[in-house]
Order: structure tokens, then C-alpha cells, then sequence
């Protein structure tokens, strides 16, 4: 099944076009890489889909299963079951994670409401199903966080909040071996439960972990070639320069 | 050695004082202090837009203010020498008319004298009662520490409060002052700290209200190491106006200063901080920043920060900064995107910045912790 | 060697209606300026002094000469100036910077303009540069309509002294569209002791036009009080630019109580470079105010505090109109028991909506008989904008010193070395012949040979 199609897609931000006219379809449990040198527009071109109001969409369109989104806020996208894991989380001071996802939780899946005890409960089994350290749990979002912890807790909003389809933005730079488990692990459980993700990356060793069906090169607002994992074995050995080629 | 100029108190007079018939008991114990307090005028103060008073008969407090702690009343602690001493002693505060009024005319307040650990927590009812005059004193003695809670309710018109607290070396206090005195028309709150060697205050105010608020806290740090935290959250709503400052003063070497405060303002608020922090010539290695921060919701809403630094010895660290601004554009989008609506969004990073006081509210205090948390749900 | 011996016409010390017709009718003023001396003058006897920032009880203004008037006036040609005051200017550099890099060159001994020149090219772009008493003569209805709007005698006392008994400075007007292509320069230099100069500048930039204009201000050392009330009013047209250097290095035994205000019109901008490090006790907060949608403002100044000098300074900025911006780094060195202050305002209006402020001040103290204080005001009266103040006090860091002497300077040098790193963001932004200059007077101050 179609979860989300962008169709010729041309965004920009103040006079600039960033994103050159993007065509990606992504189906029920897909798993898409998007691979691309720093600067290339990847991380906008997730904020584009998620509708962040910093970007104006020219022409083109994004629908989620078959049905434009264009006109919807954030909020209303995250509802709808589009989940954005962002590079530098922004800090909450004072807001401590579990009433915060309790919070989202709630707006989110308004049909499966739960008293606080259950939600503790549901939230403890999955910080320790990805091995997250509790006392996460306790903290304030995201402040002082290490770039480890932040990652880790972008991949524990994913899998409790529990979308559609991941926007993932870099989630595997900066982590070291045992981080990077945690977070691919992560990420694979969340896609067994069903869900679709576009997985945006700089370098090819996530995907020795979450295996992509695709993998499109995205180079200066566009994507420029789609294929398999072959090509991101391709790119790991000649670079961007030869893809583009 | 330079002068530095400084603009004058301006004053204007009331028809109707409060004067010497007003005092019922120890009359000749105020004599002093009272022709004092006739000789100044009321203070006019431009930001607040203070600039007349009416007298509120000062009646003896109904009920009890006193729920937990080991401590006397101040009435009653003027019968000991000593006592009567600490209690008298005057000091500017907001401003000494209203400090003097306070420890004149006063209708509550403790003195406790603390030599171990203790806990004091008092609630001020201000239904009951139109007028609280509050003159406090605690003297902490060498390594003792102790925690003072003081909630003050709301209603009544006015709340004047004077309280000295004298820190013996070592010794440690935590005071938390909670003002929810929406309806109430004149908050006034004068505190002034002095610290020995190694000693430690550390001053949480939470404020709602009054319509008209002043509040001064003012720490001496004369005692080597010793160390003064501030740090206060108001949240200001309909046509209040607020005016707080909070001063450090580094005498003592390795003298230590904080001072931090977090503001929302909506409506037509008005909020004026001041953060003072001077280092005098003898506080070597002296430490102290200040930070203010203003999230504005309203676009008729006026936030003023004036920070000051004076800084007489080269071997410090001084800083300060301010920002005032509408809430982060980046949180609320990240919120957004984990599908709160914007309400609940701003909602929740207001609340965000109330939480760390509540927590640091003693875990017996639950029933303060809610009036706090209902204060702020009223006010979103 | 200067000294007054040129000086043709002296007033009385003191100040009263009198000695006003006097200097009225020295400079065949029209009656309408006579009126606005008199008016001033009342404005100035009813006042009180200020009520913040320096001491100046032990000023005697009864004792201040407030008018001197050299023995030439305005020649068009060095040649033509008196042999010492020549000389004088020739030890600034000034002739020499003229030939080399300005446009038009002023120069004001005690209360008179001495020599003024323009370069042919500009009066012929319609730029006009003229002394301030001849402006008042030649051009009455432009004058009329800016002098003294942005100040107004009853500003404050030493505004109304300056309406009194101004004179000399400078009128500049450049028609739209014109830009100055290189800077114009007036320098004051008050040689006579016990004397008070007020000299009055007035620019008009209309709509996008660009000037670049350097101030420099000085003065012979005397044992008794000299004093300094100018006034510099600034008009930025829409879509102009000015940029207003300025080094006031005034002797140490000048009170300088000097007001700079610039109104900024829509998409203006107006750059303030500003260096205090003269007098005794100084007061000087250049304002800005950016009354049209767009306006800009930047300043980039220090003040320069050391041995029994007082320098209260600051910077004032009104934010009147909507995507208003400023940015302020200001920086001060206080030393050998210098007291530098720092006051500032930004207030944001309730129609300044996305308007944007940024302030930095650092004050960095040398030794622990200085002094160093900030005080900053900030007033915000709407929520769509972005204002940020950060400020630092501290010495210097003894790691860096130990640094720059492990690799072999002297301590002195180290400090001079590092005094300079801290004012280099302002010292980059000076004329060539200042920077130098300036550099050479820390290490005066920091027995530094690093030249």
C-alpha cells in the first residue's frame, strides 16, 4: 500500500530553491535510503515533508496515502502517523521526557488512551527492549545531552510513538559501535511492527544494520539515481563525484 | 577615589499615615524607629507607576501562619534582648518606608533561631486577613542549616513584608517564598542576608501576582567562600506590574553569586528585573553572573531588564546576560512534530519553566506544589 | 607648543545675556539664532546638572571662557594658518592625511574654524561642507529646518549650554543619491586653558546617499578646567548611509559632557566607531534613533579609562518602527586606577515589531585599582522581537600572558599585546593614521615596545 508519494516536489527558503523537483514513492514496511553529500538539501527535504513552515513549497505535492498534505500543520502531519527524528534536537528545559511523550502520546493516539501507571509501564518495557538507560526517562528532554543520548532518544519517541513512516535525519552520525546497535535495533523494531522509513545518511555503515529496499542519491535538491544497496556499495568506493558522473 | 551620581528618591505624601496611636503594645520599644519612619515620604516609583498609597488598617492577624517549624513569634521574641535586637535592626529593603512600616506596624512574622537542621513553613492567609505586615528574623549559627517556606495567599489588598536573615559561618538555608496574590493590590517583600565564612542561601521566589509587586533581596557576602543563589519565575497576566530586584554584594574572598530569573508575560503585564551584582576591592576570586529571560505572549506585554555589574577588583569573574523574546520558534516546531498542537506546545514549555522550582519545593510541602501547578494552569 | 596668543577676541568668563549678544553679534548671526542662544540660556540657568553618571561639583562653569576666537578664520589654504597652530595639525598628521585620503578637511582651533577646504570634485556633485557659522549664513532655511531639532536646547543642561553659546564645527549636506567617495574630516583642538568648546555638527544625508565622516578631537593640558559641550545631529535619509568615526582624545583636564544623536529613515543605516580616551570625566552615549521601517544601526566602541579619568559612556538605542535592527560591541579598559562605566538603552517600541537588538559589552580591568561597571537597560514593549544583551567583566587571562612570555615577550609586552587583541575589533575599523596612533598610546600606557 501507497503510505507516502512526493510528487515533483519544488520547495524554497526565502528567494533560494532547495528542493529541484523530487518524485519518491514510499509503500507499506519500505525501508528508503537517501544518500548525499553535506549541503545537498536532505535535511530539508525532510522538514519540507514534515511541513516545516520555515520552507515554501512551490509547485508539486505530498500525499499520504493518496491524499494531499500540503495544506496541514506539523501537528496535524505527526497525527496522521509522519514521525521527523531530527539531528539537534531542540531542549525542553524543565519538561521531563515522560510527561512530554505522555503528552504526544496522547494527541497522537487519542484512541488508546492510557492512565499514567500504564503509560510508565509501556514506556519502561520499551526504553529496556532498546536498551535505554531508565532514569532517561526522568530527565528533561534533551538537555545535556550527549550526541549518543540525543539519537537514542529521538529513536525511543519513534518507537512509542509508534508512526507510519520515520523521517530519519543522520540518525547514525557520531555514534559509536555499541550506540549504533542500539539506535539500528531501534529502528528494525519499529519497522517489523510495520512502519516505513526514509533513512537519510552521509555514510553507508547504518545500512550494514537497517537494510534499505532503495537507496536514491540526492544531490543538490534532487535525486539524481535510485537503486539498491549495490549503489551505496558503488558510492562507499568511487564517492559522489562518480555517481553524479 | 570617583563618584558616581546616582538619581534621587522621589516621594510623594499621603493625607493619611500610618502613626504612633496605630502601635497598641510596646510602644515605647518603636519610638526610635517610628520618628524615622515619619520623616520619609512615600517612594514614587516610575515603572511601577506607584504613586499613591492608602492606609489599610493594620489588624491583629486571625488564624495561625505558623504550620510547621520551631520558631516564635515576633511579638513574642521582642521580650529577649537579643531578639529584640536582630528584629529592630533596620535596612533599606524596597524602600525604607515601606521596610520601616513592616517592622514597625507589623501584625506576623517568626523569629527562629536555628542550631540544627530545622524546617519552617508558614502560610500566610490573606482572605482573612486585608493586611499582612510581616517583620521575620532567622539566625542561623554555626553549621546549622534550615529550610523556610513561606506561602503567601491570595486576596486581602495588602502584603508588606521585612525579614533579615543572619547566616553564622558554615550554616546553610533554603528559602522558598510563593506569591500567589493575583487579587491582592500592593506586594511588597523586602529580604536582606548576611553570610559568614562558608555559609549558603539559596532564595526561590515564585510569583503570581499582586497587581502591583516589589520585591528586594539583598545578600552580603562578607565571609569568605560564601555563597548566594537567586533565582525567581513569575508569571504576570492581566494589567500587573511587577518590579524585582536581586542583589549581590562581594565583600568576602572566593565569594560566590547567582542570579537568575525566568519570566512569562501575557496581557498587559509589565515586568522590571534588576540584577545587581557589585564586587567591592576585597572579594579576590570573587564569582557571580546573572541571567534574565523573558518569553513575551503578548504583543501589549512590556518586559525591562536591568542588569548592572560594579566591579571594583580585577581578580573576578563577573557576567551577565539577558534576552527577552516570544517563545523559540525551533521547540514549538519540535513539539508540533510529535503532534502537539501549538497551544498545548507553549503550553508545555511554560510549565516547562515553573517545573525545576516545584521540584526543588520540599517533598512535604505537595499541597503548595499544586496551588503552584493549579496557578499556572489558571493563568495559561 | 600650543597656546593662545593667536586668539583675537576672548569673552568673560561665566555666561550671561551679555556675553551671548556678544558672540551673536561677533558672527552676525540672523535673529532668529540670537533667539535660540537666549532661549537656550534660560533653558541652561534653570536646569539642574545631572542626575546620574559623573561627579562635576568641582566644575566651575563661571570660570569657563566660552568663547576664543583664533586670529584667522576658515582659510582654504595651510599656508595661510598661523605658523604654530599650522604646526599643531601638522603634528596630527592632518595636512598630510588631507593629500593622501579625505575629501574635505576642517580644522577647529578653540572656538573657531581655522582652515577648511573641500575637494573641487564634490562641491560639484552639489556636497555641501562648509563651517557651521557660514552654513548658518550662506544656507538659513536648510540650516533652520535640522539645527538643534534632534537636540533641543532643553534636552538636558549641557544641551542648553551648547545652544548658548555654540560655535564653529561643521555643516554637511549631500543631495540623494550622491556617495562621498572618500571620508571628510573635522578635528577640534582646544588650545587655550580654561576655555569651553562647543562646536556644533550637522549632517544631512539625503535619500541614498553614503558619507563616511572622522572626527578627531583633542587638547592642550592645563592646570586649571577646560570643558567640552558639542553636539553632533545626524539626519540619515531613506536608504542612506553615514558612518561616523570618532577619537576624542581630550587633555585630561577636560570635562566632556558631549551629545550624538542620528535619526535614521527607512532602510537607513548609521555606523558609529567611537573612541573615548581623553579627559578627565567624560559623559557621551551616541543615540540612535531608527524612527523608519528598516533602519539600522551599528556601533563599535571603547573607552579607554586610565589614570584619573572617569568615563561614564554607553550607547542609546530607540527601536520606533517595525524590522528595526542594532548591534552593539562595546568594549572598555580600565587601568592604573581608571573608572570606566558603561550605560546603555535599547528600547523597543510597541510598533518596533520584528525588530532585532544584540548587545555586547566586555570591560576588561588591568589592574585591581580600576574600576569597571555595566549597566544596561532593556525595555521591550512587544513580543516579535529578538533581543539579546550579554556583558563580561574580567582581568586579564595570566595563562595567555604566560603563553605569549614562554614564547619570549616581556610581561609588559604580553599585556600591551593583549590589549590590543581586546580593541582590535575597533582598532581595524579606524583610519590608517589613527590605528597607528592608538596602538602607539597603549604601549605608552603598558611601557610595550612592540610599536
Amino acid at each position: 500500500m501507497e503510505i507516502l508519494k512526493i510528487a515533483d516536489l519544488h520547495a524554497f527558503i526565502e528567494e533560494k530553491e532547495v528542493i529541484k523537483g523530487v518524485n519518491l514513492t514510499v509503500n507499506t514496511n519500505e525501508i528508503h535510503a537517501i544518500m548525499g553529500p553535506n549541503g545537498a538539501g536532505k535535511t530539508t527535504f525532510i522538514n519540507v515533508i514534515m511541513g516545516n513552515p520555515k520552507y515554501k513549497i512551490s509547485s508539486g505535492d505530498i500525499l499520504f496515502k493518496g491524499k494531499s498534505i500540503l495544506n496541514l500543520s506539523v501537528s496535524e502531519r505527526a497525527r496522521l502517523g509522519i514521525f521527523q527524528s531530527f539531528q539537534y534536537p531542540e531542549e525542553i528545559s524543565g519538561v521531563t521526557f515522560m510527561n512530554f511523550l505522555k503528552l504526544a502520546y496522547e494527541k497522537v493516539h487519542p484512541e488508546k488512551q492510557m492512565n499514567v501507571l500504564e503509560f510508565g509501564d509501556m514506556l519502561l518495557k520499551t526504553a529496556d527492549s532498546l536498551k535505554i538507560d531508565r532514569d532517561f526517562l526522568k530527565r528533561y528532554v534533551n538537555l545535556g545531552f550527549s550526541g549518543g543520548e540525543r539519537k537514542k532518544s529521538e529513536i525511543l519517541q519513534l518507537n512509542v510513538l509508534n508512526p507510519q513512516i520515520a523521517l530519519l535525519d543522520e540518525t547514525d552520525s557520531g555514534l559509536d559501535i555499541d550506540a549504533l546497535k542500539v539506535v539500528s535495533d531501534g529502528i528494525n523494531h519499529a519497522a517489523e511492527m510495520g512502519m516505513s522509513v526514509v533513512l537519510v545518511t552521509h555514510y553507508k555503515r547504518i545500512l550494514d544494520y537497517v537494510k534499505p529496499n532503495f537507496v536514491h542519491i540526492f544531490i543538490d535538491g534532487q535525486i539524481i539515481k535510485t537503486g539498491g544497496i549495490e549503489i551505496a556499495e558503488e558510492l562507499e568506493k568511487s564517492g559522489y563525484e562518480e555517481v553524479r558522473l | 577615589m570617583f563618584v558616581r551620581i546616582e538619581p534621587k528618591r522621589q516621594g510623594f505624601k499621603v493625607s493619611d499615615d500610618y502613626n504612633f496611636e496605630d502601635l497598641t503594645e510596646n510602644k515605647e520599644l518603636f519610638k526610635e524607629l517610628f520618628l524615622e519612619y515619619s520623616q520619609y515620604d512615600f517612594p514614587k516609583w516610575k515603572r511601577l507607576e506607584f504613586s499613591d498609597f492608602k492606609k489599610i488598617p493594620v489588624q491583629k492577624y486571625v488564624g495561625n501562619f505558623i504550620k510547621e517549624g520551631n520558631v516564635s513569634l515576633s511579638k513574642k521574641a521582642l521580650n529577649s534582648p537579643i531578639f529584640k535586637e536582630f528584629l529592630l535592626e533596620k535596612f533599606k529593603g524596597v524602600d525604607p518606608k515601606f521596610t520601616l512600616m513592616a517592622l514597625i506596624f507589623f501584625n506576623s512574622g517568626i523569629f527562629g533561631n536555628i542550631d540544627e537542621n530545622s524546617k519552617i513553613t508558614l502560610k500566610y492567609d490573606m482572605n482573612s486577613n486585608q493586611s499582612v505586615l510581616e517583620n521575620s528574623g532567622l539566625a542561623l549559627q554555626n553549621n546549622s542549616s534550615g529550610t523556610l517556606v513561606r506561602e503567601y495567599g491570595s486576596g486581602g489588598k495588602f502584603l508588606n513584608s521585612a525579614s533579615k536573615f543572619s547566616l553564622k559561618h558554615d550554616s546553610k538555608l533554603r528559602v522558598f517564598n510563593v506569591f500567589l496574590n493575583s487579587r491582592t493590590g500592593l506586594v511588597i517583600s523586602s529580604n536582606l542576608y548576611t553570610l559568614e565564612e562558608n555559609a549558603e542561601i539559596e532564595v526561590y521566589d515564585v510569583i503570581f501576582g499582586g497587581q502591583k509587586t516589589a520585591i528586594d533581596h539583598d545578600a552580603n557576602l562578607i565571609g569568605r567562600n560564601s555563597k548566594a543563589t537567586f533565582k525567581s519565575v513569575y508569571f504576570g497576566r492581566g494589567k500587573e506590574r511587577l518590579d524585582l530586584k536581586y542583589a549581590i554584594n562581594h565583600f568576602g574572598e572566593k565569594t560566590f553569586g547567582k542570579i537568575e530569573s525566568n519570566g512569562v508575560l501575557g496581557d498587559e503585564s509589565y515586568s522590571v528585573v534588576r540584577g545587581n551584582i557589585d564586587i567591592k576591592n576585597t572579594a579576590y576570586n570573587a564569582n557571580s553572573e546573572e541571567k534574565s529571560t523573558v518569553i513575551n505572549l503578548s504583543s501589549r506585554a512590556r518586559a525591562d531588564s536591568i542588569p548592572s555589574l560594579f566591579v571594583d577588583n580585577n581578580n573576578v569573574v563577573a557576567k551577565h546576560g539577558a534576552s527577552v523574546g516570544n517563545i523559540d520558534e525551533n521547540k514549538l516546531y519540535y513539539l508540533m512534530s510529535r503532534g502537539l498542537d501549538e497551544r498545548s506546545a507553549i503550553e508545555l514549555i511554560v510549565s516547562g519553566i515553573f517545573q525545576p522550582f516545584i521540584d526543588e519545593i520540599p517533598q512535604d510541602n505537595s499541597e503548595l506544589k499544586d496551588e503552584i501547578e493549579n496557578a499556572i494552569s489558571i493563568r495559561i | 607648543m600650543m597656546n593662545n596668543f593667536n586668539a583675537i577676541l576672548k569673552t568673560e568668563p561665566g555666561l550671561n545675556r551679555s556675553i551671548i549678544e556678544e558672540i551673536s553679534a561677533a558672527k552676525d548671526e540672523p535673529y532668529w539664532m540670537r533667539e535660540l542662544r537666549m532661549k537656550s540660556l534660560e533653558f541652561f540657568l534653570n536646569r539642574p546638572n545631572p542626575n546620574f553618571g559623573v561627579d562635576i561639583s568641582s566644575l566651575d562653569l563661571n570660570s569657563i571662557v566660552n568663547y576664543v576666537r583664533p586670529s584667522v578664520q576658515n582659510e582654504r589654504s595651510w599656508e595661510d594658518v598661523p605658523e604654530d597652530i599650522r604646526n599643531n595639525f601638522e603634528k596630527l598628521g592632518i595636512p598630510e592625511a588631507e593629500r593622501k585620503a579625505l575629501a574635505g578637511v576642517g580644522a577647529q582651533y578653540d572656538s573657531e574654524v581655522v582652515y577648511h577646504n573641500m575637494k573641487e570634485s564634490l562641491s560639484k556633485l552639489g556636497v555641501i561642507f562648509l563651517e557651521m557659522g557660514t552654513a548658518v549664513r550662506e544656507y538659513p532655511d536648510l540650516v533652520k529646518k535640522y539645527f538643534m531639532r534632534l537636540i533641543p536646547p532643553n534636552d538636558h543642561k549641557f544641551a542648553a549650554l551648547h545652544g548658548a553659546v555654540w560655535s564653529g564645527g561643521t555643516f554637511i549636506y549631500v543631495p540623494p543619491n550622491v556617495k562621498v567617495p572618500m571620508p571628510i574630516q573635522s578635528y577640534y583642538l582646544m588650545g587655550s586653558p580654561g576655555m569651553g568648546q562647543f562646536e556644533h555638527t550637522l549632517i544631512v544625508v539625503d535619500k541614498g546617499a553614503k558619507l563616511e565622516f572622522i572626527e578627531g578631537c583633542s587638547g592642550q593640558n592645563y592646570s586649571v578646567s577646560n570643558m567640552h559641550a558639542g553636539a553632533v545631529e545626524i539626519y540619515v535619509g531613506e536608504g542612506a548611509t553615514v558612518r561616523f568615526s570618532t577619537i576624542e582624545n581630550w587633555a585630561k583636564n577636560t570635562y566632556n559632557l558631549n551629545t550624538k544623536r542620528a535619526s535614521v529613515d527607512k532602510d537607513g543605516t548609521i555606523i558609529w566607531i567611537s573612541g573615548t580616551m581623553g579627559s578627565a570625566k567624560t559623559m557621551l552615549y551616541p543615540s540612535s534613533i531608527l524612527k523608519g521601517k528598516g533602519a539600522r544601526t551599528e556601533y563599535t566602541t571603547i573607552t579607554y579609562a586610565g589614570p584619573g579619568q572617569h568615563l561614564d559612556t554607553g550607547t542609546k538605542v530607540f527601536h520606533l518602527a517595525p524590522y528595526t535592527s542594532s548591534k552593539v560591541d562595546s568594549r572598555s579598559i580600565s587601568f592604573g586606577g581608571g573608572y570606566a562605566f558603561y550605560r546603555g538603552l535599547v528600547r523597543v517600541s510597541e510598533s518596533a515589531i520584528h525588530s532585532k537588538s544584540s548587545v555586547d559589552c566586555s570591560a576588561l580591568m588591568v589592574d585591581d585599582i580600576s574600576k569597571s561597571d555595566t549597566l544596561p537597560i532593556i525595555e521591550v514593549m512587544n513580543n516579535e522581537s529578538e533581543i539579546g544583551h550579554e556583558a563580561y567583566v574580567g582581568k586579564i587571562n595570566e595563562e595567555q600572558i604566560y603563553y605569549l612570555m614562554s614564547r619570549g615577550l616581556s610581561e609588559d609586552d604580553a599585556r600591551a599585546l593583549i590589549v590590543r587583541g581586546f580593541l582590535e575589533p575597533f582598532i581595524k575599523q579606524l583610519p590608517f593614521e589613527y590605528a597607528v596612533e592608538f596602538n602607539r598610546l597603549i604601549d605608552m600606557h603598558f611601557n610595550s615596545k612592540i610599536g
